[in-house]
């Protein structure tokens, strides 16, 4: 018999599939013209060099390592103060506040990346630069705009996220070892110990997801990291990600023989590393889910 | 009380001050955000009143104007975006939970969970180079279609969890009645679940508002007047993106008033989708 459901929902998901394909078919297709001229020297040298008349130089090393940088920095914010609201959430506060906490990080989670980066840039920014670090590296940042910038507000920005893990994980902690653990006198920190060393894979997760969500952030960092072509050596300077490069130049791209198909070559690169590091995330999420479902059984 | 005892009271102590100070620094910082837009955006909210959605920004430096033009891009292109999104989203959504073994609700699975893992730049990149460069400039049409892209995996994976999660007896009644399978689903099954639909369109649309990256080289930076769905126009997004970065006042306090406006919509968005659905995953 024919599935007339079947057939009516297809398209739809024909549509969700075809677009993804195109998503990465495009980025594929387009920066072949750079992967031909460079290969993986596009990525290696840190060579900015634009030029109108003849194909110009769009070392992509600066931009690689800012994005490396920037990530990891919001990456270690954002698990960090995970695990410590986690922590604070199920061994220490009282029950009142910890309603309130979940739902100021439900409205932080709800706030559009553009409401950050616009604190990021008229608040944070010039708080760092009267904060006088800047001046502890040689090329320190006269706005206050730098990769150490963009990496906080970044990783302000997803903590609320990787907090949500990191509780949910706590949580499904099997309640009768959380009593044994009382009954033996255990102090807070001792519980936490013994939670966090069980539920460890489900943080390190939360970092993978975490890292490839940072990866990707444009709005943010685009306002906060300073946008210069330095290879970055000291969190005070101002630098780019490939997303912020991608961000400023390419509205102009057009205008130089070879840049627009680099930045898409780096579009490409940074795809590859956000979902690399999410799959892993996702993968780890489900198996620590499953595992932590298989003890409670 | 022995130094072991001791010791260990002092370290409980250390640890609760460590994770209590955190705690409180992100809180803190989530509160700043918030009371800095009020400060800095309702001043201008109230000064303009009716004007602000009405009239175009005042020129560089000069009178303080208005938010209208890209208030009308926004409402266009979200509308746009949450309409198509939800008409493509909603479906997809249902043969996933419906045949979750088919090969293409398989595929559409993995497809789903690609865009939404995309950095959303390269949703702009990809809209860029497939109707930009065709239709020769930026235009609302383009952004609703990168906006639509974005929210797409939201509305798709709500519907079908929401679905998923009814419980397996309605699901038995629901076929025993003996009518085909697309009644069982479409008329009883779907209809049971309407706060599931709704709640995915709400998300879907609170994502296509508070996106900024995707419409930054697709919609244009009109911000002086609505031209029409085949010509640039801008959102209240890229509006503070851009007014942000110029050194001009009366553009950095619209910026902030647009950040207060889009706070606000996207807390209220939020928030309605927490009262349908309970704790949703952002």
């Amino acid at each position: 018999m024919v599935d007339v459901l079947k057939i009516a929902l297809a398209p739809a998901a024909l549509v969700l599939v075809l677009t993804s394909v195109t998503i990465v078919g495009i980025l594929f297709v387009e920066s072949l013209d750079a992967w031909r001229h460079e290969g993986l020297g596009l990525l290696l040298n840190a060579d900015w060099e634009p030029s109108e008349w003849e194909r110009g130089r769009y070392g992509m090393l600066a931009p690689l390592l800012g994005s490396l940088l920037t990530a990891s920095l919001a990456t270690l914010i954002a698990v960090s103060i995970s695990v410590a609201v986690a922590v604070f959430v199920n061994e220490y506060a009282p029950e009142w506040l910890r309603g309130l906490i979940s739902l100021a990080l439900y409205a932080m989670a709800a706030l559009p990346t553009i409401v950050y980066g616009m604190w990021g840039l008229a608040v944070v920014s010039p708080l760092i630069r009267q904060s006088g670090l800047p001046l502890l590296c040689a090329r320190g940042s006269p706005t206050g705009q730098s990769l150490f910038t963009a990496g906080l507000v970044v990783g302000l920005m997803i903590t609320p996220f990787s907090a949500a893990m990191a509780l949910e994980a706590y949580r499904a902690f099997p309640f009768t070892y959380i009593e044994a653990l009382h009954s033996l006198g255990a102090k807070g920190f001792e519980r936490a110990r013994i939670v966090l060393g069980y539920i460890k894979n489900s943080i390190i997760a939360a970092a993978f997801l975490s890292f490839g969500r940072a990866v990707g952030e444009t709005t943010i960092v685009a306002l906060t990291v300073g946008n210069a072509f330095n290879v970055p050596l000291c969190p005070f300077e101002p630098a780019h990600t490939i997303t912020s490069v991608i961000a400023s130049q390419f509205g102009n791209a057009f205008l130089y023989p070879g840049m627009q198909s680099s930045l898409m070559a780096a579009a490409l690169v940074m795809l590859l590393g956000s979902s690399v590091s999410t799959s892993l995330g996702l993968r780890l999420a489900r198996a620590a889910a499953s595992r932590a479902a298989g003890e409670q059984a | 009380m022995n130094f072991h005892e001791l010791s260990r009271s002092v370290k409980d102590r250390l640890v609760f001050a460590a994770v209590a100070l955190a705690t409180l620094s992100l809180l803190a910082a989530g509160a700043h955000l918030i009371l800095t837009a009020v400060v800095e955006g309702l001043p201008v909210l109230l000064e303009r009143g009716v004007a602000l959605v009405l009239e175009p920004p005042g020129p560089p430096g000069g009178r303080l104007g208005g938010l209208g033009p890209s208030l009308v891009g926004t409402l266009v292109m979200v509308s746009l975006a949450s309409l198509a999104g939800v008409a493509i989203g909603v479906p997809a959504g249902i043969l996933m939970s419906e045949y979750p073994d088919g090969w293409l609700s398989r595929a559409a699975a993995r497809a789903l969970q690609l865009i939404a893992e995309l950095p959303s730049i390269i949703v702009g990149l990809a809209v860029f180079t497939l109707l930009v460069i065709p239709m020769g400039r930026p235009s609302a049409i383009a952004g609703a279609v990168s906006l639509c892209i974005t929210a797409l995996p939201y509305i798709a994976a709500q519907t079908r969890e929401s679905l998923a999660a009814i419980p397996l007896s309605y699901r038995e009644a629901a076929f025993s009645l003996g009518l085909p399978r697309w009644k069982a689903v479409l008329m009883i099954l779907v209809p049971m679940n309407f706060r599931g639909i709704a709640t995915a369109a709400l998300l879907g649309t609170m994502r296509a508002l508070g996106e900024t990256a995707p419409v930054l080289f697709t919609a244009g930076a009109a911000f002086f007047a609505f031209y029409g769905l085949d010509r640039p126009s801008s959102t209240l997004s890229l509006l503070i993106f851009f007014f942000a970065q110029t050194p001009y006042e009366n553009w950095k306090r619209l910026a902030w008033a647009a950040v207060l406006l889009l706070a606000a919509l996207s807390m209220g968005l939020a928030f309605a989708v927490r009262k349908l659905s309970g704790e949703v995953r952002l």
